[in-house]
């Protein structure tokens, strides 16, 4: 059997849409026992966002849900009854982690802040994911990713000099914030193994994108300038950029960033002249004639397909990559030969391959564990095996609506 | 917050760790970072000319020399500087000596690159069996493209995630600010720590490998199961979102903003900042379908609206209102924001060099073990005596050291 590295660690998981589930997906890839806790009444609304497996849109069958909860558990509570706050304190008393990305207001509305998890659990961990964090004056701001990417600085970079900003082609700031979010909890979780102390960990989303604008903000202070989008330019190489390929909206990357891997790339391009030409012998001279070397270098990978091109240049010592659509990417013969995407069966939408764990642990590997699960499929484990309930007990709770 | 009696060394998250930072990288760089903000004696450890990271600008004012880069300063805050030439067989042997004592090593390298050397996992591994060993390439170490050259562009390129990015009439667009290194740097830090916890329950390290291309691919959002799911290959699609509306960036009077609603009220909201009041009663906007399937219609509407007011306007007027809005930042708005700087998000550094600035601090408010900014980025070596001290080695054999070019 493989070994999980957080083998023994559980978390309560009241997280939702993108930023909680893909730290959950995070941890529970690595073996963490994630309890998803929803219910009918609110439930994740990722579970009714496309892609879809059938055109009828049914529960269940969302690509986008299943993908970010495998490896979790699920199980239905209405968290406005007494009755419910009551299980899930119990359970938060068997947690190691409790995980949520509602606003600033969400936990104490439900009568879970802080200030009462810890006195359930004095060692847990607790992880808030507001837009712009519990403190400041913003924190009441409503905030998702798509505009919380513009808020914290990388619209503003992304896009071309001489047209509109344009946000990353995913929800960036959540899967940013989901992937900071899971280095601090198992970051504390080593100390409170340490301590004997939980602790709490205020995650602004909006914060923890925006610390991912590398040298803007140091060069706006120190230097004065406010660094404007450019494209697929680098200010600071030449040649860098996407070059045309044969294929309809077919792309090849390319970037150059010192005069022996120039000469190399004019041997590819079987053009040795290139490397003397006053134009292009240095950096900053290839910098300063950019365009009209673009112009060369797109006639040349013209002639190819964008695989063909990445696979000349690479041989040649190029830094190149073909611009991969997500089906090229799936069927990609590298990424298969290392395994990334993974298949799994779930009881709706049958087997389908996902992205799996995006590095390798050599003795802890990493994999998905399980199906992302249904709507409350866990009733049973979580409420009889950890909670210890009675069947008798389980079905009063059914009744009166809590397991709804 | 801190205890009475509670010394800040005891608040930090990794001051019993000792991090080897072999990487010149954004992906390694950052990585590290987040070991030092948190604690971790991080020793970066640098050939004598530098690392190259010390050679790519923006320079501090414009000047160029090996201790004013603002790229290798703002990614080597709270680490040490140690220079060694590691293609020597007494610098691989100060590496190894340093090895054994530590407790994480993250690398850059070509693949095989150190192994060559003597100092690949395996081999410091048989000398620290605690060690964990990060390894963070662009397409891993494993597979027919694991010798491949990269950078932020070939893997936003080869992640998939170029092609979904930018408008439609325009080529695939890279990322601002070189998100695939950046979040290739985080899942190695996520695994890193991960590791580190593993070890000291279990008592052994292990070799960590990260795929940059792999990371870029795993925040796609739903993008690949859109292909996995239905077949269907997303084509960009500029900054609209492809199930919430209005969710964009849109122009106002004086830059743009950015926008995402995803309930009924919270488009209620947005309408009304446009002020727009006869669409604001409009049935269409209830439901997610089809009020995203008429975007191209109601789109000016809202612009229209948008454009009388300026961005931070928008911003706190439609933030009141309920909408999902932010303005589009740019560095000037980011350093005086008035949340971020209460917040503590900056911090104020002394370098050497270019003396006081503000850079980001970290960002995540841990209360209990906050990031602490200890120093900014070293100058080129100059932790090199005081780390090799350390090892046991005296004046005569660093003189030799620096005589023989394995230190500077």
């Amino acid at each position: 059997m493989l070994k999980d590295a957080l083998a023994g660690f559980r978390c309560s998981d009241f997280s939702w849409v993108f930023a909680g589930p893909y730290c959950g997906q995070l941890l529970g890839d690595l073996g963490m026992e994630m309890i998803k806790i929803e219910s009918r009444k609110r439930m994740d609304v990722v579970r009714m966002y496309p892609p879809f497996a059938f055109e009828d849109r049914r529960l269940n069958s969302s690509g986008y849900w299943n993908t970010h909860n495998r490896s979790k558990y699920s199980v239905n509570l209405d968290m406005k009854s007494e009755k419910a706050r009551e299980i899930v304190t119990r359970l938060i008393a068997m947690s190691d982690v409790v995980l949520e990305n509602f606003s600033a207001r969400g936990m104490k509305a439900i009568g879970f802040d802080y200030d009462r998890l810890r006195e359930i659990n004095p060692r847990i961990v607790y992880c808030s994911m507001a837009g712009f964090g519990h403190r400041g004056p913003y924190k009441n701001y409503v905030a998702y990713g798509p505009m919380q990417e513009s808020q914290a600085g990388i619209v503003h970079l992304t896009g071309w000099p001489d047209g509109e900003p344009s946000r990353v082609g995913t929800s960036y700031p959540d899967a940013a914030g989901g992937i900071s979010a899971a280095f601090a909890i198992v970051s504390a979780l080593r100390r409170a193994r340490r301590s004997g102390q939980g602790q709490w960990i205020d995650l602004g989303q909006t914060l923890t994108a925006a610390a991912l604008t590398d040298t803007a903000v140091i060069e706006y202070t120190v230097n004065g300038d406010v660094q404007q989008r450019n494209g697929d330019s680098s200010r600071f190489f030449a040649p860098h950029n996407v070059y045309p390929c044969s294929g309809e909206d077919q792309w090849v990357a390319i970037s150059v960033e010192n005069d022996h891997d120039f000469a190399a790339l004019a041997g590819v391009m079987e053009q040795a002249a290139l490397a003397q030409d006053a134009r292009f012998t240095t950096n900053a001279a290839r910098i300063q004639n950019r365009v009209a070397l673009d112009e060369l270098i797109g006639a040349w990978t013209e002639q190819y397909d964008h695989y063909e091109a990445m696979r000349l240049l690479q041989a040649g010592g190029v830094a190149a990559g073909a611009a991969l659509s997500t089906g090229e990417f799936v069927e990609d013969e590298h990424v298969k030969a290392r395994g990334f995407m993974e298949s799994f069966d779930h009881p709706v939408v049958g087997e389908k391959l996902y992205p799996g764990v995006p590095y390798k642990l050599s003795e802890t590997p990493g994999y998905i564990h399980r199906a992302a699960p249904v709507l409350g499929a866990d009733t049973e484990y979580v409420f009889k095996s950890l909670l210890g309930m009675s069947d008798e007990e389980i079905k009063q709770l059914d009744e009166e609506g809590i397991l709804v | 917050m801190a205890e009475d009696g509670v010394s800040p060394v005891d608040l930090s998250l990794y001051n019993d760790i000792v991090v080897l930072d072999l990487t010149s990288s954004i992906r390694g760089m950052h990585c590290a970072k987040l070991f030092a903000d948190y604690g971790a004696e991080v020793i970066l450890v640098e050939p004598l000319d530098g690392s190259r990271a010390r050679r790519i600008g923006p320079f501090a004012n414009g000047r160029q020399d090996r201790e004013t880069s603002l790229h290798f300063i703002h990614h080597n805050r709270n680490k040490s500087s140690v220079t060694l030439n590691l293609h020597s067989e007494r610098g691989q042997q100060v590496l190894r000596d340093l090895a054994r004592n530590a407790d994480l090593l993250i690398e850059d390298w070509p693949v095989g690159a150190l192994e060559a050397l003597g100092l690949g996992y395996e081999q410091l591994q048989a000398i620290n069996p605690r060690l964990v060993y990060c390894s963070i390439t662009g397409f891993g170490q494993t597979g027919p493209y694991a010798h491949y050259k990269t950078s932020n562009i070939i893997e936003d390129a080869m992640g998939a995630l170029m092609g979904i990015t930018g408008p439609p009439d325009k080529p695939p667009t890279m990322t601002g600010a070189q998100q695939a290194e950046h979040i290739t740097a985080l899942h190695a830090a996520f695994a890193s720590a991960t590791a580190l916890l593993y070890r000291d329950l279990h008592g052994v390290g292990q070799h960590i490998d990260v795929s940059a291309q792999e990371c870029t691919a795993s925040v796609l959002e739903n993008a690949i199961e859109q292909y996995t799911y239905t077949g269907v290959v997303r084509k960009r699609a500029g900054s609209r979102h492809g199930t919430a509306w209005p969710c964009t960036v849109f122009p106002c009077k004086d830059g743009y903003i950015g926008m995402c609603c995803t309930q009924p009220k919270e488009v209620k909201a947005a309408v009304l900042l446009a002020e727009d009041y006869e669409l604001a009663e409009d049935p269409v906007l209830a439901n997610q379908f089809e009020r995203r399937a008429r975007a191209d219609e109601l789109e000016p509407r809202l612009v229209a609206g948008y454009m009388k007011y300026g961005k931070a306007q928008l911003f706190h007027k439609g933030q009141e209102l309920g909408c999902p809005i932010g303005m589009t930042s740019d560095a000037r708005d980011l350093a005086t924001d008035p949340h971020l700087n209460e917040v503590g998000f900056f911090a104020e550094f002394q370098h050497p060099v270019i003396g006081s600035y503000k850079d980001i601090a970290a960002p995540v408010n841990m209360s209990e073990t906050p990031g602490v900014m200890r120093s900014a980025a070293p100058t080129l070596g100059q932790h090199t005596e005081e780390v090799l001290q350390k090892l046991g080695l005296g004046d005569a054999e660093l003189s030799a050291l620096r005589a023989d070019g394995v230190i500077l």
